[in-house]
Order: structure tokens, then C-alpha cells, then sequence
């Protein structure tokens, strides 16, 4: 299973850049899409959903052009679009299995599949306009895998979700990883820190970092510093940014600093985190230009 | 089609009956669809009957009465079918659930048809409750027994065709953003009362009429030239109508044989359906398939469209004197502050109609009672529907409701706050001509007071229930089209005192009705609170 981007380029008619030229290849697993808002993760993702198309480039799934041959990747793919609405006046049941019927699923039993597995089979007959904020996000990823997809696309999937809705998503995200490629987008690093066996940093629409963690962590070890900081000190390091934790203590403000240089005299390094990793990438590699205006809608 | 298609197929039409049979407003316009044949046929008693034949009224039976309720709903479900059904495929793109449908195996065509056919259906299933009722009048008012086939051929014939039409132009105009908008709602009505009304026309002028089909049926989607075509042959008059005229007491009534069935005729209604065609073709050409690029490239030229060209030129004239009130009227939350203030921020969203207030306003103090009466009122009652149309709903179109809950003062109030900045703006639209009719008709000028409380709290009603404007300005642009051209022969109809003829029995029915409709209102959204 290998899904390709040739020198994807994504230009709106408004002129805004939301993808530039960017190639990446992946294969089965878990590949975590990190980038700050506006970075061009939404749009890069649908395009590879097939819901837009790239303005130049080519993307290929197991060798097959994805827009020259949109229906051989649809019938593989699930996707999940971020803040996923529903239709309120509709049953958990009602909805999971129109989506199955888009999908050509024609089972009624893999719809109870779904619903038990992410855990709504107990409100499968009651409205959806009265679920949460979470057990819409997991009638959202029924949706995905009804039709037992190779490719996964989940859209900053825990957005908005309580810790414990978040780390239910993670588990189930997980499980799927085996043998399928799942793409899961997000600003928030810790979502993917277990999960991703790849990751991929945007900014600006561009690529700016493709490797494992392991490989991302290690290009950032020796620019993690953790060092005490007055109150002073504190607020002129805060104004430089690159700070990826805080702790306010007695003696002053305990941080922890991406530089690449010790921040204070009696800063020491430590391990760094996948977060810090990020923000490693975010200080190293300048924006050419200006990133997309919004997210959502880029 | 492929057996997986017919399933999606299927999928998709079944799902949007669902969606819209579930609507409360879906329940609201029902009861007013089936309403309207009581209204639309009077009792003989009155001197005025549904179907007139050269001064002789015809007998109310079952195909006389199915022919004249079937007319009316052809034209009244065309009109109100648009807006009923054309926020379809807004409501993928707004619950992004378009997206994922886009990244399905389904095509365009088949999702569009698919779109049709559920529009078709949901009407269909209006049109079908509509006729039960019109039968159940016939049942009260009729004058031999209830024949369900011979009321049900009308139709039968003249329905589908129109209701495929209404529902391939309502999929065309989704498919196609800059008509997706108020200026698409305003377009059909204008549209479809032109088109409905052309065949019509061409029959009527047609000299001989003759036997058969013309190549007019291709347009005949509303099926009015094939009843005028009918009447002409069967009655071997041009002189007949339906729709509530006076008669001739004196003459016997007429029995009316009902429609004339042959295979051409039934080739000519068919015909009628070729029309869909093109329009269907034109909704897959254009359709965007929730391409969020195609999607926001349109969205963004739409900020630079005539209509909003147009609204940014007089906003310059309208946003100082706006400002201040829409701050509210005194410090911290309070009701009349943000009564002051909604009312407010409905003309300053929508400067062409602060424009249209001040140009009414002028007009009205300028100009003689009569041509207040007969010009001003009816265009500011216009203008007070076209901007109240979205007012109600608009905390649930945007999102804003959560914030709008957690003021104090509108918490509990929601409807009473919404209804009381609509009658400030009623009033600001109709107060000038109603002051104006005060001299001349202190009775008139109530009943103008007595319409502008029942358009605010229509609108207001619906908004609420419905979300979207589209219910309130298909039935509000309908009952102002029938009110003006019945020129006061119903008084019944004289709704905001155009004609001066309705009394306080008429008022006060109006303004049960907008009771009603505001309880029932205030009631669905202390449910929506509550779950």
C-alpha cells in the first residue's frame, strides 16, 4: 500500500497558496500531520480525499491516479473532515447507514458492527442532535471505516473533545494503524505521539520535515533545554516563543526551551519531547511565504 | 443504473424525506397547504364561486373541485416547492458532510438525480396530504358525493410535472452559488410566475382552439395551458375561470364533465416533464461537488456580486445612523436595549431595505391616501417581508445561539426579544403609511398595524422553527401575490389593509394565527433548550 504526492501545489482563485509543491510518500501506518493552523494540513488532506483537486502535481494510490481514477481510491477510502456535522433529525442508525449506502455497504450487520465498535450501539436509535460533542465524533469515525478502508483520512479528529473522548479516539486510531494507512491531521502533538509511525510537519503549505519520531526526536536532541527563569527573564524568553513547558515554582519559573543554544548559564539539556521536536522544525525552517488565512476553509 | 447505484440512489432520496418530513416547518406549511382550498373555494351562499363557466358557477362535485384544488396546488406547491426543497445541498456543505460525500463512489448525476427524485418525493407526499384535505372540504362544502378518482386525475396530470421541474431548478439553483441566495429565492418567484403562467397564456390566445396537444405543452410544465386548452374545447367558451369570482345566481349550475383523458393529452403532460431536462443537465455541469475551492472561489466573488455591490454602496448612507442604536439603548443587558439593538443590526445587515424603508417613508408623506394605499403600503409590506425573511433565524444559521443564551435578559425571551425587534422594524416600515391612512381611514390604518404584527410574528414564527428564511419568503411572496391580485374581492385576504374591505373579524383571525404560530414557536424552542 503506497500513496504518493508528486509536487502537489494547491493555489485558490483568491490567489492564496495553500499547499506549495510538496512530495511525500507512506505507506501502512500511522501518518501524523502536524502544522500550526493555516498551514495547508485540511487542504492537503482533501485532496488526497479527492475532494479537490491539486492545481499542479499528481497524487497516486498504489499506483493509481487518484483524479484520473477518483472511484478506484473513494471505494478505499474513509475520511473524516474536520468539525464533521451531522444531520440532527436523524438516528445514529439512520445516518451511519447512509453513509454505507453512499459507500455501497450494503449490510445492516456492519452497521451494529460499527456502532458497537465505536461504542454508540446503546443510542443507535436516538437522534443525533442530542449527541455530544464527542459521540459525534465517533459517529463521525463509524462513517470512516463503514466500508472497511485501506486509506484512513481523520481531519484534526479530537478537537474540541474531553480528555477522556480523546484518549477513547486515540485507542480506536490505533487499532486501526495495522495494515492500513491512516493520515491523522492535527495541531496538537500529543495526539500522535503514541499513535503516528511517520510524521509530517507543515508550515506555510510546505513540507518542512518527513521522517519517523524517533528520526524527528534525535534531529532535535541537544536543542531541549530545561533551565529556571525569573520572572524577567521569563517574560523576555516568552516574548522569543519556541517555550514548550512551563511551571511556575517558588524560586521562580521552571521552563523547558527549544534554542540552540542553553537559554541560561545553568540550563541543562534534556530528551526532547515530539512537541519539542516541533517546534525544533517551526524555529529552524522559515516560512517563504505567508501561510493560508484559514484552515478550515483552506 | 447499476444495482449498487439504485442502492445509493435510494440512500440518498430516502434520507432527505427523512430529513424533511421531520421538520417542524415541514408540519407548519402543510397545515397552511391544506388550509388554502378553503380558502381558495367559497361557499355558493357567498355569490362568488371556485369555478365560473360564462356567469354559470359549476356544480362543486369531485372533478369539478379536484380540477380547481389541483390548479391551485400546481401552482401554489411549484411556487412554495422551491422553497421548501432548496436547501439541500447547502446543508451538506454547512454540516460538511458534502465532503465526505464527495469522497464517495457516487457520481454527480446520480447524486443530483437522486436530490430530484427526494425533492419530488417530500412534495409529492404535500401534495398527496394536500389533496386528502381538499377532499375532506368537499366532504363539508361540496354538493354531491366525494369520487376520489375523478377528484384525483387533475392531479395526477398537472402535479409531476411541475413538482420534477420545481425540484431540477431548486437542485440548478444550489448547484450554482449566486443563486443559491436571496437573489435566487426572488428570481424563481419572479421565474416561476412568468413560466406557470405562459402556457397558459398561450392557450388563451390560441384562435381556434383545437383538439390535441401543441407544441406549447413542451412548456406547459404547470399544466395551467392544458386546463385552459381543456375548459376551451369541453366548454366551447373563453370565457370561464377558477379562482373565487361572482356568478350569475339566477342560471343553473353547470355539472363539468371532468378532464378529457386520450393518449395524446397523457403524451402532452408528459411532454411537460422534458423541460427538467436541460435545467437537470445545466445542475450537473455547474454542480460543485462541495469542492471547498470551487465553493470559496465563489464565495468570494459573491462578496463582489451586484446585489452586494449594491448593499455596500448604501451602507455608508446607513451604518452612522445605525451604529448607535445597535449598541443598545442603556448600559448592561437589558430587553428593550437588545430589542434596540436586533432591530438595529437587521437593517444594518441588509442597507438596501433601510434604503427601501426611508424611500417608503417619503413616499408616504408625499403622496395622495390613495396612492399610499394602492402603491406605498403594498411595496413597504413587501419590502418588511424581504427583511424580516432571515431575521428570526439567524442566531441558528451562524452559530451565535449559545451566545445569545448566555444573556440574561434573552435567555427565557428568546422569541419575545426576536419578535419584539421585528415589529420595531414593522412599525419603522409601516408606521408613516398607517399615519398617513389615519386621516382618510382610521379602520385602514389598524388593519395596516393588524398585517405588520402578522408578517413580524410569521416571520419571526418561522425563523424560529425553521432556521431558514426560504419558508417564510415562499409563503409570505405567495399570500402577498394572491392578496394584491385579488384587489379586495376576498376580503378575507385583506391582510394588511391594501383594500381596505376586511373587518375586525378578519383582523382578529390574523392575529390568532399569529398567536399561534408564536406559541407554537416559543414552545419548540424551550424543547430545543431543554435537550
Amino acid at each position: 500500500m503506497m500513496l504518493a504526492l508528486e509536487s502537489v501545489t494547491k493555489r485558490y482563485r483568491d490567489g492564496t497558496v495553500a499547499v506549495r509543491e510538496l512530495s511525500l510518500a507512506a505507506e501502512a501506518g500511522v501518518l501524523g500531520l502536524l502544522g500550526p493552523n493555516g498551514a495547508g494540513k485540511t487542504t492537503l488532506l482533501q485532496m488526497v480525499a479527492t475532494v479537490t483537486r491539486p492545481t499542479a502535481g499528481r497524487i497516486t494510490f498504489d499506483g493509481r491516479d487518484v483524479f484520473r481514477d477518483p472511484d478506484a481510491v473513494r471505494r478505499r477510502l474513509g475520511y473524516l473532515p474536520q468539525d464533521f456535522g451531522v444531520y440532527e433529525t436523524l438516528t445514529a442508525e439512520e445516518m451511519l447507514s447512509y453513509f454505507a449506502a453512499l459507500k455501497g455497504v450494503r449490510s445492516r450487520a456492519r452497521v451494529h458492527e460499527l456502532l458497537e465498535r465505536v461504542n454508540l450501539h446503546t443510542v443507535a436509535r436516538r437522534r443525533v442532535g442530542g449527541f455530544s460533542g464527542g459521540m459525534r465524533q465517533r459517529l463521525g469515525i463509524a462513517q470512516a471505516l463503514i466500508n472497511d478502508p485501506d486509506l484512513i483520512i481523520v481531519d484534526e479528529p479530537t478537537a474540541g473533545l474531553d480528555p477522556e473522548e480523546r484518549l477513547r479516539f486515540r485507542h480506536l486510531l490505533g487499532d486501526l494503524g495495522r495494515g492500513k494507512l491512516v493520515i491523522l491531521s492535527t495541531h496538537i502533538v500529543s495526539d500522535i505521539e503514541e499513535l503516528a509511525t511517520r510524521v509530517a510537519i507543515l508550515r506555510g503549505g510546505r513540507l518542512i520535515a518527513h521522517d519517523a519520531p524517533e528520526a524527528l526526536l534525535q534531529a532535535a536532541r541537544g536543542s531541549v533545554w530545561e533551565a529556571t527563569l525569573t520572572g524577567e527573564e521569563y517574560e523576555a524568553r516568552r516574548a522569543a516563543g519556541r517555550i514548550s513547558r512551563v511551571a511556575r515554582e517558588a524560586g521562580g519559573v521552571r521552563v523547558r526551551v527549544v534554542a540552540p543554544a542553553p537559554p541560561t548559564a545553568d540550563a541543562r539539556p534534556v530528551e526532547p519531547s515530539l512537541e519539542d521536536a516541533f517546534l525544533h522544525f517551526m524555529a529552524a525552517e522559515p516560512a517563504a511565504e505567508p501561510a493560508a488565512p484559514a484552515e478550515a476553509g483552506a | 443504473m447499476s444495482p449498487g447505484a439504485a442502492f445509493r440512489f435510494g440512500a440518498v432520496v430516502v434520507t432527505d424525506l427523512r430529513l424533511r418530513l421531520r421538520q417542524t416547518s415541514t408540519l407548519v406549511v402543510f397545515l397552511l397547504l391544506s388550509a388554502l382550498p378553503y380558502l381558495w373555494v367559497p361557499d355558493p351562499a357567498t355569490g362568488r364561486a371556485v369555478f365560473v363557466v360564462d356567469e354559470r358557477r359549476v356544480l362543486y362535485d369531485s372533478a369539478a373541485l379536484g380540477l380547481a384544488t389541483g390548479v391551485l396546488c400546481s401552482v401554489l406547491l411549484g411556487l412554495f416547492g422551491y422553497y421548501l426543497v432548496s436547501n439541500s445541498l447547502a446543508r451538506d456543505l454547512r454540516t460538511r458532510c458534502g465532503w465526505v460525500i464527495a469522497s464517495t463512489p457516487v457520481g454527480n448525476l446520480e447524486y443530483l438525480l437522486a436530490k430530484v427524485a427526494g425533492h419530488v418525493a417530500f412534495l409529492a407526499t404535500l401534495g398527496a396530504g394536500s389533496m386528502v384535505c381538499a377532499m375532506a372540504m368537499q366532504v363539508v362544502r361540496g354538493e354531491a358525493p366525494l369520487a376520489p378518482w375523478p377528484f384525483a386525475v387533475p392531479y395526477l396530470l398537472l402535479l409531476p410535472p411541475t413538482l420534477v421541474f420545481v425540484s431540477a431548478v431548486a437542485v440548478l439553483f444550489e448547484s450554482v452559488p449566486w443563486l443559491s441566495g436571496k437573489l435566487g429565492d426572488v428570481l424563481f418567484f419572479a421565474g416561476w410566475m412568468t413560466f406557470a403562467g405562459l402556457a397558459a397564456a398561450l392557450e388563451g390566445t390560441a384562435v381556434p382552439p383545437r383538439a390535441g396537444p401543441r407544441p406549447s405543452a413542451l412548456l406547459d410544465v404547470s399544466g395551467l395551458g392544458f386546463v385552459v386548452q381543456q375548459m376551451r374545447l369541453q366548454t366551447g367558451s373563453d370565457s370561464f375561470s377558477i379562482g373565487a369570482t361572482t356568478f350569475d345566481p339566477g342560471l343553473e349550475p353547470l355539472v363539468y364533465p371532468g378532464l378529457a383523458l386520450s393518449g395524446e393529452w397523457l403524451l402532452a403532460r408528459l411532454a411537460a416533464f422534458l423541460p427538467a431536462l436541460p435545467v437537470l443537465l445545466l445542475a450537473v455541469l455547474a454542480f460543485h461537488r462541495f469542492d471547498p475551492a470551487r465553493v470559496r472561489g465563489v464565495a468570494a466573488r459573491r462578496g463582489r456580486g451586484w446585489l452586494e455591490r449594491l448593499q455596500a454602496l448604501v451602507r455608508p448612507l446607513t451604518r452612522p445612523l445605525l451604529r448607535r442604536a445597535l449598541a443598545g439603548a442603556g448600559a448592561g443587558p437589558n430587553l428593550p436595549g437588545a430589542v434596540v439593538s436586533e432591530a438595529a443590526l437587521t437593517l444594518l445587515l441588509q442597507p438596501l431595505g433601510a434604503l427601501a424603508l426611508a424611500v417608503t417613508a417619503v413616499l408616504a408623506l408625499a403622496l395622495s391616501a390613495p396612492a399610499v394605499a394602492g402603491g406605498v403600503l403594498p411595496a413597504a409590506i413587501a419590502a418588511l417581508g424581504l427583511v424580516l425573511a432571515g431575521a428570526a433565524g439567524r442566531e441558528a444559521r451562524c452559530g451565535t445561539t449559545p451566545l445569545v443564551a448566555a444573556i440574561p435578559a434573552l435567555d427565557r425571551r428568546y422569541v419575545g426579544w426576536k419578535l419584539a425587534a421585528a415589529m420595531t422594524v414593522g412599525l419603522a416600515f409601516t408606521l408613516v403609511p398607517a399615519l398617513r391612512l389615519l386621516a382618510e381611514s382610521p379602520a385602514r390604518a389598524a388593519a395596516v398595524l393588524v398585517g405588520t404584527v402578522f408578517v413580524a410574528g410569521t416571520a419571526t414564527a418561522l425563523g424560529v422553527l425553521g432556521g431558514s428564511p426560504k419558508a417564510f419568503l415562499a409563503l409570505f411572496l405567495t399570500f402577498l401575490y394572491v392578496a394584491l391580485n385579488d384587489a379586495g374581492r376576498t376580503p378575507a385576504l385583506d391582510f394588511a389593509g391594501f383594500s381596505g374591505t376586511a373587518r375586525p373579524a378578519v383582523w382578529s383571525a390574523y392575529l390568532l394565527v399569529t398567536a399561534a404560530a408564536l406559541a407554537l414557536a416559543a414552545a419548540v424552542h424551550r424543547r430545543r433548550r431543554a435537550t
